[in-house]
């Protein structure tokens, strides 16, 4: 069983733009529950590899922000 | 979501699908958890540009170039992935509605209204008025058509067809739920509908118009 609420969370989080989201929103409504998983992994995958692409940065840009601190 | 109780998923020829209820629920679900997040996601890290030397800002411009480059790449991966899927669903969908053809849709269009083009191709005939060179009353005769017009016409017609049967697909991966709306039931042949009735009014006008012309010549055909 699809966990719809999670469903939406995945949605709304995503980089996708509004309408797109929309789309998928009543896209849902005819999609079957493998179609639904699919659906959501894809934007899981989205978010994990943004979420480390990010943090990797974030650190990087922390270091460049240390070596000018002790120069 | 609070407040909201979630539905059972609904059955359909697809398997079993997230259904009206379904999508209502999340929509408003979706709706609710933007709400809450309240926007974009800040900058990438909260550093003082002016707390930089002119090495450090460079650095940091090639590091946030870098990031949105790599960024962009893993949003197309996802964005070409979603695409195949809402492609695989509009598919089934299109079969489900028996209309997974250009020739289907034009079949649907069909029913809806004469096809003044296509009539005209089957037919090999197309409507024509002569006047009455002493009463000027419009008399409508059919004009025998060549092959090679029967062709453009179909040609045309169909070409239509699957404009909009193109179009209907590009409008659900752009436009979302409107136009998916009028491609998933009977408003798709509406839609068609609407593209044919157009398309006939024109064609009517064209063959009629030489009724009301004050002044018509004696045969208009090409």
């Amino acid at each position: 069983m699809i966990d719809k609420d999670k469903l939406a969370q995945l949605i709304a989080d995503s980089a996708m733009m509004d309408e797109e989201k929309t789309g998928w929103i009543h896209l849902a409504e005819f999609m079957n529950e493998e179609e639904l998983q699919q659906l959501m992994d894809t934007l899981q995958k989205e978010q994990v590899d943004l979420a480390v692409l990010r943090e990797e940065y974030v650190q990087k840009i922390a270091k460049v922000v240390q070596e000018e601190k002790s120069e | 979501m609070e407040g909201a109780k979630s539905p059972e998923m609904g059955q359909d020829k697809g398997g079993q699908t997230l259904g009206h209820d379904g999508a209502v629920y999340l929509e408003q679900a979706v709706r609710g958890h933007m709400r809450e997040r309240g926007g974009a996601l800040g900058a990438l890290a909260e550093v003082d540009p002016t707390a930089l030397t002119e090495q450090g800002r460079e650095k940091l411009a090639q590091l946030e170039a870098r990031y949105q480059k790599e960024k962009g790449h893993i949003q197309e991966l996802s964005a070409k992935s979603r695409m195949g899927l809402a492609e695989a669903i509009l598919k089934r969908v299109l079969e489900f509605l028996d209309l997974d053809t250009r020739e289907k849709v034009f079949a649907a269009a069909l029913e809806v209204i004469p096809y003044v083009g296509a009539v005209y191709a089957v037919t090999g005939r197309r409507i024509m008025f002569d006047r009455d060179p002493k009463t000027g009353v419009p008399i409508p005769k059919l004009e025998k058509i060549s092959l090679t017009d029967r062709g453009l016409y179909l040609a045309g017609e169909l070409l239509i067809s699957g404009h909009v049967l193109r179009g209907i697909k590009q409008a659900v991966l752009a436009k979302g739920v409107k136009e998916f709306a009028i491609a998933t039931g009977k408003l798709a042949v509406k839609r068609t509908g609407e593209v044919i009735v157009k398309r006939a009014q024109t064609g009517v006008r064209r063959e009629i118009g030489q009724l009301t012309s004050p002044v018509a010549p004696a045969n208009t055909s090409k």
